[in-house]
């Protein structure tokens, strides 16, 4: 259900209607603020970048193809680009042998957020039992015991949910392509 | 030839967990089950290093107040096909000679009496990572008795620092059929497509700024690119 959604979204946003601007906005703008937050020194900068990210989005909106990709997928891949050239301008200011090295780790972090996201989107239990396998480290026994679950069940959720991360993280690959 | 991993043993190993040492045995020698545990524990070093799903923020309000406040404020309207026709019929003439001096080939200019069918078109926008010449513009894909033609329509779109190139473009594989030039600002032209391009594969306008070095090539400067939609 989720994905049709996101799938009219990206339509509407591609067909010029202000309001999918506003409805990407409020579901994504954590997921490029956060990653931006992570990729540059202050909050200024990532709050400038989260801005001109949403500002291209709009206006590049007729180069997005709702049949080929995916709105989260697509701004993160405008979010790497702004981050990049945030740190390309900083190199230009700074002297060389101080040139922070920040941007190689931008991937890695679109590809951390990007499954924190994916979590917050995986429903009931399927998201509980993730944060115990992921956070708490609790065994697969362990945490079919604390929900009172059978082991089976539990298992189907895990291999399920790591699914549909994967599956996030390949159309958020695709993207930055 | 061992059995592949079952398929929840597999996303369990990538939790860390021990599972039955078949599996465990099986995984070092089958390049199948190796490659997806491999992906798998990709997902979950990026879940556990990203601190969880309650680590990310929101960004404070101001921030799309800014965004907002310019959208708000950009000349671009919402809706650019409802714009009246007839404001280029004036400038048609003017961008008609600007053609066929500068390009050398054949213009067919749109007139009111040219038969055409418009079979498909673009909004034409900046790349996110390319230079904002502002304005808008538009692209159709016509049908004409001679064959079809390309016409865009721009408006209000900043000077080039060199001249604007009109590509038809097959994105799949970055192929390139150059059209002819444009100049900027109000402008409404068209160009003949060559007989026999594959539209299904060049199915997108880009306007490129390219400089006057008389290198035919693309300068990788695209100003403004659209997919073609019927």
């Amino acid at each position: 259900m989720q994905d049709v959604d996101v799938a009219e979204i990206g339509r509407q946003l591609a067909a010029g209607d202000e309001s999918a601007l506003a409805e990407a906005y409020e579901r994504w703008s954590r997921l490029v603020y956060t990653v931006a937050l992570r990729s540059v020194a202050t909050q200024a900068d990532a709050e400038d970048i989260t801005q001109a990210v949403f500002i291209s989005a709009w206006r590049s909106r007729g180069s997005f193809n709702p049949q080929a990709g995916n709105v989260p997928g697509w701004l993160l891949a405008i979010t790497r680009r702004r981050i990049a050239d945030h740190h390309r301008k900083r190199r230009d200011e700074v002297p060389l042998d101080n040139a922070p090295e920040a941007s190689h780790d931008a991937p890695d972090i679109t590809d951390q957020v990007s499954v924190a996201d994916e979590i917050d989107e995986l429903g009931e239990p399927a998201g509980q039992i993730i944060r115990l396998a992921f956070y708490d480290d609790l065994t697969h026994q362990q945490i079919a015991d604390r929900l009172d679950m059978p082991l089976g069940t539990v298992k189907s959720h895990i291999r399920r949910s790591l699914l549909k991360m994967r599956a996030r993280l390949e159309v958020t690959h695709a993207a930055a392509l | 030839m061992q059995q592949h991993c079952d398929a929840e043993d597999l996303a369990l190993l990538a939790l860390g967990e021990p599972v039955d040492a078949s599996c465990q045995e099986h995984v070092a020698t089958c390049s199948e089950c190796s490659a997806e545990l491999a992906e798998l524990r990709q997902v979950v070093n990026a879940g556990r290093a990203s601190g969880g799903p309650d680590s990310l923020q929101t960004p404070p309000p101001r921030v799309w107040d800014a965004i907002s406040d310019q959208l708000a404020s950009e000349p671009v309207p919402l809706q650019p096909r409802q714009r009246p026709q007839r404001r280029w019929a004036g400038l048609v003439a003017a961008a008609a000679a600007g053609i066929l001096i500068g390009g050398g080939a054949v213009a067919v200019i749109t007139g009111q009496d040219t038969p055409e069918t418009v079979v498909a078109s673009a909004q034409l926008t900046p790349m996110p990572d390319g230079p904002d010449r502002g304005g808008s513009a538009e692209a159709t894909l016509n049908r004409t008795d001679s064959g079809y033609t390309v016409t865009v329509k721009a408006s209000g779109v900043a000077g080039p620092e060199g001249f604007y190139e009109v590509w038809l473009l097959d994105p799949e594989n970055s192929g390139l059929i150059a059209l002819g030039s444009i100049a900027a600002g109000e402008q409404q032209a068209t160009f003949p497509v060559p007989d026999g391009v594959d539209l299904d594969a060049f199915n997108a306008v880009d306007v490129s700024d390219e400089p006057l070095d008389g290198d035919p090539t693309h300068s990788t400067v695209t100003v403004l690119r659209g997919t073609l939609e019927t």
